[in-house]
């Protein structure tokens, strides 16, 4: 029980790291780029409360395919964003990116639980 | 609207699969004359309501029949049309006054004993409860001499232009429908109208003060230096306006650009859902205490936004074309057809006009509206 929690919150405090360091850098290093300083500006839409609470309750597979995801999708909508068309833009290909990340969370979640079984 | 436009719509499953016995004279004779799809939208007109209880045009309806009805002397004074599941109307054939002349939600049992009687009726309507039929043996005949339907109602050839005025340009989405479909959304224009695409005839209206004068911030102006920053327009123009009305600190250094600069530090690049605390922030820092306030977006309840233009007050509206297109407009006055066709005078962000209008709800989502006004 001890060694669950002890778990748990090892990857709360990696999770955290993560976002605070894609905050820190897209505000200070790339806040030029539209994507990166969008999206922190505005708290990642605060998923990393749904991640981080994902996480508590034992979530720790489908909370690191969301974190990746987030950073994925940053990374590909500013590369790959448009800045005429709003539903191409870079935020929307966040999005979307972020809600793959989060079926293929599900099913790995799914399958996991499949196998254990 | 949109329904209206189903409804006129609608004629032409009629005309193909008609499946009654009347027939209805096509074309028309002379320019005040009606043709079905007028009858339809004349009806559609008196038979849709937004309480549920007054609705008779609902959206299951079907246009069942369309009777010519005649004067004594043989000219087309009205069209009954019979709605199914229910209602039913009776249109005075003017195109200058397409009144319902009666409707409801049952029927008029003279004219409906006279077609289910007679395959091809001469219905001679004199008024609602003065009807007979001259071709066949109907049951109800009926004669009370030489009086006709302006006899009993003489206002019907007198010109009503803004009941006019609706059906014409509910005529106008009908016959280009597949363009009225697009003024749904997810086309990227919102909605918005010229003036020389609204309706014809009277109509009442107000502008804010000075309006006309502002020299608007356009959003293509700025893509080098924003991207998504319809928020950020709307805001700047806001400023604009106040700038002309004697808060000169508001346009920085006397320029559009500068100030947009300025306004863009405040509200970054969008999606921006909300922009009211920018717009109070920007305002402070150059010595203004902006307040703001909500509006009713509910389409029938106009009034808010007539205050807030009686009082000068600018309002940012947010608008909706898809789910992921979402515009910022400012609205600065309103022009009013009567009933429903109510319209906001905007400027849209894209021009540097007020020559733009937008109807609630038609042609994107109505989210918000806030009035802003300094004091």
């Amino acid at each position: 029980m001890r060694y669950v929690v002890k778990q748990r919150l090892k990857n709360i405090v990696i999770i955290s790291a993560i976002f605070l360091f894609l905050y820190l850098f897209s505000m200070n290093v790339f806040h030029e780029l539209y994507v990166f300083e969008w999206t922190a500006r505005n708290r990642y839409l605060y998923l990393w409360v749904i991640i981080l609470s994902l996480e508590a309750f034992g979530q720790n597979l489908l909370s690191f395919v969301l974190t990746a995801g987030n950073v994925v999708g940053v990374i590909f909508g500013q590369i790959f964003g448009d800045y005429e068309d709003f539903s191409r833009s870079g935020v929307v290909i966040w999005i979307k990116v972020i809600l793959i990340s989060l079926i293929v969370g599900l099913a790995l979640n799914g399958f996991q639980k499949w196998r254990r079984s | 609207m949109k329904k209206c436009v189903a409804c006129a719509l609608a004629v032409i499953a009629f005309t193909i699969s008609c499946t009654t016995t009347v027939s209805a004279t096509s074309g028309k004779e002379n320019t005040n004359d009606m043709d079905m799809l007028d009858v339809v939208i004349a009806a559609s007109i008196f038979l849709n309501s937004s309480s549920p209880e007054n609705d008779i045009w609902i959206d299951t309806s079907v246009v069942e029949a369309i009777c010519p009805l005649y004067n004594p002397s043989g000219s087309i004074v009205a069209y009954y049309i019979k709605i199914n599941p229910f209602g039913y109307a009776v249109i005075n054939n003017n195109l200058n006054n397409p009144a319902a002349i009666e409707f409801g939600r049952s029927d008029n049992d003279l004219i409906r004993d006279i077609i289910s009687s007679c395959d091809s009726p001469h219905i001679i309507y004199n008024s609602p409860s003065e009807i007979y039929n001259t071709n066949g043996s109907g049951p109800s005949v009926i004669s009370m001499g030489g009086n006709d339907i302006t006899t009993y109602f003489p206002n019907l050839n007198e010109a009503d232009y803004s009941l006019a005025g609706i059906h014409s340009e509910l005529r106008a989405l009908a016959e280009n429908g597949v363009q009225a479909l697009d003024l749904s959304t997810g086309d990227l224009n919102y909605g918005f109208l010229a003036s020389i695409d609204l309706p014809s005839g009277y109509f009442w209206w107000d502008i804010i003060d000075n309006a006309k004068n502002v020299d608007w911030a356009i959003y293509d102006d700025y893509n080098d230096i924003a991207h998504f920053h319809c928020g950020a327009v709307a805001v700047t123009n806001i400023a604009l306006y106040y700038a002309t009305r004697g808060y000169t600190s508001l346009k920085v250094d006397n320029s559009k650009d500068k100030t947009f600069e300025a306004v863009h530090k405040f509200v970054d690049n969008g999606p921006m859902p909300t922009i009211a605390g920018y717009a109070v922030e920007y305002f402070a820092s150059r010595g203004y205490t902006l307040n703001h306030c909500e509006v009713s977006n509910v389409t029938s309840t106009f009034s808010g936004l007539q205050s807030a233009i009686q009082n000068n007050r600018p309002c940012a509206i947010l608008l909706a074309d898809a789910v992921f297109n979402w515009h910022w407009v400012v609205c600065v006055g309103w022009r009013s057809y009567g009933g429903n066709l109510n319209y906001m005078q905007i400027v849209n962000g894209w021009e540097n006009t007020v020559d733009r209008f937008y109807m609630g709800n038609n042609g994107s989502l109505w989210i918000s509206t806030t009035e802003y006004w300094i004091g």
